[in-house]
């Protein structure tokens, strides 16, 4: 096997300097969605960080405060599944809010539609923010 | 609050200002872009909702 020009070493060793810490991104994804904007936070962008977590706290309590329900995985119902998986990428919001009694859903309100709109939205932005800070984490995005 | 438009509004809000802070780096731009994201979202549904009275009402 030939060995590699001193020109190859290099470039070598620059993409394994360049190279994202797979174990870092991973954590940093994990924490955006365990708590809106901390993953943000934690590549160095707090101001985004702070709007992202009173925005997307806000929404879930709004639809929280408006009847919504907090979906269960249910096979049954395909809609509901995948309602259920976007409510879940909020992930501390929605633990504690299930261990709270929340979300049991007063389906005669009526804003119940809007509720359950802005619990799903508020898991579905939040997943668009965590691809966002995986972006930034490997370096496919600039900070 | 709890009318159609209102929680529209509302909803509009919330979602161009995450788009606007995402997409965007500095505060200027930022409110520019979810400036005319909600005004895209209010006109654009209120416009459909005028279209689909015409068309269906």
């Amino acid at each position: 096997m030939a060995q590699p020009t001193p020109s190859q070493s290099k470039a070598a060793a620059r993409a394994a300097e360049t190279a994202p810490d797979a174990a870092r991104v991973t954590r940093v994804c994990a924490i955006a969605i365990l708590v809106p904007g901390l993953g943000h936070a934690l590549v160095g962008q707090s101001r985004k960080a702070a709007v992202f977590f009173v925005v997307l706290m806000t929404m879930f309590a709004i639809g929280l405060a408006f009847g919504g329900r907090l979906l269960p995985f249910t096979l049954e119902e395909p809609l509901v599944f995948l309602g259920a998986a976007a409510q879940w990428v909020l992930l501390a919001p929605r633990i504690l809010a299930g261990l709270g009694g929340l979300g049991a859903g007063d389906v005669v309100a009526a804003t119940y539609e809007y509720g359950n709109t802005f619990l799903i939205v508020a898991g579905l932005l939040n997943a668009l923010v965590t691809l966002d800070v995986f972006d930034i984490a490997t370096g496919r995005k600039r900070s | 609050m709890t009318t159609h438009l209102g929680v529209m509004i509302l909803f509009a809000a919330c979602v161009s200002t995450v788009f606007g802070t995402m997409m965007r780096d500095q505060p200027r731009d930022q409110l520019r872009l979810g400036g005319r994201i909600f005004a895209g979202l209010v006109v654009g549904a209120y416009g459909l909702g005028w279209l689909m009275y015409l068309v269906f009402g």
